[in-house]
């Protein structure tokens, strides 16, 4: 990359990050409250019932939502926001008139998403390390999977924003295929809980991997970490340049 | 500056641009002047990068669009039809982060949006929304942006319509600020009025063909007669006398009865004096009037219909 092609994808993130800070109230009610709630309802209340065998539910549970907290911040904001620029100001038009490359751009976007959910995961972490006492374990490795998984995800939220046409069907595979993946990627119960014939389905969904992973690091038990980090990446890198490719022939016509 | 050969746009089936070829010199205003639906738009995003050819080529300021969109980007500002504004940024704001894509540094960026807030007659907008304008502040605000990366060639997409005739001629005037400056500019529009005034040349293109070129005078010189003398007079006095006379005296093309009087066609201004001369001593005249061709009668004579 050229130092144009940095300034590009830096601007572009420079955008996203304003917008991001300029509605950080409600942006920060969403970070904070919204995985707290889960915490303290399935965690503590129905946890309480739950049999994890040597650790308590809500340690079980608070590296999955870590990653649930990553994946709202990443694909939500990022698949929002790139509809918004093509279909409704339109300045994504405007953007492809200055000299710039359209995988450029979708960079900037992936970044700002990253770099989002990095910030979503530091609050997250402090909260339940303060509120509840429970620590995540090395926090550098922990890192490596949060920004590999927001870069999947915000990948996966560039690449359905331009598949799709209408918001309206956003909303609808997002509940209907992202939030889903979140109930089922091991977040609230083990992948080896669920009947027996959807097991290897789920574990191939990238997010299983990084619940997984971020569970091993916090509680210290599986020792695939680098399998697991190295798939997350293989599949971030399809899914962008699957989501570059749609990018372009929607928006240069 | 600009040289389009061959140029094909489809969509589908449908052709929007069907192998046009013009040249834009340096430092002149070319007109795109056509109905809805002409190709205009679809011609100019080629050119802008915005849209990639079916066939033909596009050479900007000596490169391909489409093998150096990067250098051909750099050498263009366009003011697209659709405004385009952030809604959620003030337009200082939306000004300065179209600027952050041009790899300007922060002061000159600036500087530069500065420039075109009080170019455009704005700097005290600064802080407003882009819909808080009035359409005439938004379009200069628009050939303001285009303008932000100080660009050699500016494209300019209908930067007139649904104003007012007022704020029309005020825009008209920073457009001509524009060619003062040295820019080139290309601009499309379906006023006639415009182009002629505005324009050193124009392509009259339809159903995304040209089919006429040249300065708004060579146009109009394709019709026939360049002007028309409208007489009413009552029809009972013409007499087969008086038509023969006419159309005998030199330079006059042809002259037709019309339910109120006689229609007469002449080359120029010193005919119309002879033949106003020759009628007016003779007759009881209840009306003239003298109609100079527009370039509507132009598009009407080349397409057989009205433009809108
Ligand atoms: N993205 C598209 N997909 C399909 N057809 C298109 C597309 N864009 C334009 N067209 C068609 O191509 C033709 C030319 O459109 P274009 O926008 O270039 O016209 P125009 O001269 O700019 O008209 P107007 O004065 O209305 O802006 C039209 O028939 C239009 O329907
Ligand atoms: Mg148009």
């Amino acid at each position: 990359m050229n130092t144009r092609a940095i300034k590009t994808v830096l601007a572009i993130w420079e955008r996203e990050m304003y917008e991001y800070m300029n509605n950080l109230h409600v942006n920060a009610m969403r970070l904070a409250v919204e995985p707290l709630l889960f915490i303290f309802i399935f965690g503590m209340g129905l946890g309480n019932r739950v049999d994890m065998g040597n650790v308590s539910y809500v340690e079980f549970l608070a590296p999955g939502i870590l990653f649930m907290v990553v994946t709202n911040n990443s694909y939500m904001t990022i698949s929002m926001r790139l509809m918004i620029a093509r279909d409704w100001d339109k300045t994504l038009v405007n953007a492809l008139t200055a000299p710039v490359k359209p995988f450029e751009i979708v960079l900037g976007y992936i970044f700002a998403g990253v770099t989002q959910a990095l910030a979503a995961s530091v609050i997250f972490i402090l909260l339940i390390y303060y509120l509840l006492g429970i620590s995540f374990g090395c926090i550098p490795l922990l890192v490596l999977f949060i920004v590999a998984t927001a870069a999947f995800f915000s990948s996966l939220g560039v690449a359905i924003a331009m598949w799709l046409d209408n918001p309206h069907h956003l909303m609808v595979v997002t509940s209907l295929v992202v939030m889903p993946m979140s109930f089922f990627c091991g977040i609230f119960i083990p992948v080896t809980d669920l009947p027996e014939w959807i097991q290897p389905v789920i574990e191939a969904i990238p997010l299983t991997k990084a619940v997984e992973g971020a569970r091993a690091i916090a509680l210290g038990t599986d020792p695939y970490l680098l399998q697991n980090l190295i798939y997350i990446l293989i599949f971030t890198f399809a899914v962008f340049l699957v989501g570059i490719h749609i990018f372009k022939k929607k928006v240069i016509t | 500056m600009i040289e389009v050969k061959e140029l094909v746009k489809n969509y589908g089936e449908h052709t929007a641009v069907d192998g046009i070829n013009f040249r834009v010199r340096k430092g002149e205003i070319f007109g795109f002047l056509g109905p809805n639906g002409a190709g205009k738009t679809t011609t100019l995003n080629i050119l802008a990068g915005l849209s990639l050819p079916s066939s033909g080529t596009a050479i900007i300021a000596g490169q391909d669009v489409t093998k150096h969109p990067i250098g051909c980007k750099k050498r263009l500002g366009i003011a697209t039809q659709d405004s385009n504004f952030d809604h959620h940024l003030n337009i200082k704001d939306n000004l300065f982060y179209q600027g952050l894509l041009y790899g300007l540094s922060r002061k000159e960026l600036k500087r530069r949006v500065e420039d075109a807030l009080r170019w455009a007659k704005l700097e005290n907008y600064r802080k407003k929304r882009f819909h808080q304008l009035s359409g005439g502040m938004q379009r200069r605000l628009v050939v303001a942006r285009a303008m932000l990366s100080d660009p050699e060639i500016i494209l300019l997409d209908e930067p007139t319509t649904g104003l007012d005739p007022q704020s029309r001629r005020q825009v008209w005037m920073y457009i001509k600020d524009l060619k003062e400056k040295g820019k080139t500019v290309l601009l499309t529009t379906h006023y006639m009025e415009e182009a002629d005034i505005l324009c050193d040349r124009i392509s009259i293109i339809d159903h995304g063909r040209i089919i006429a070129c040249g300065t708004p005078d060579e146009l109009k010189r394709i019709l026939d007669n360049d002007i028309l003398i409208d007489i009413s007079l009552n029809p009972e006095v013409i007499s087969e006398h008086i038509e023969k006379d006419l159309n005998n005296m030199s330079g006059v093309n042809y002259v037709k009865r019309s339910n109120h009087g006689i229609k007469i066609g002449v080359g120029d201004d010193s005919v119309v004096e002879q033949v106003l001369n020759s009628i007016i001593t003779k007759n009881k005249i209840n009306g003239i009037n003298i109609i100079h061709p527009t370039l509507e009668d132009v598009f009407l004579h080349l397409t057989g219909r009205e433009m809108r």
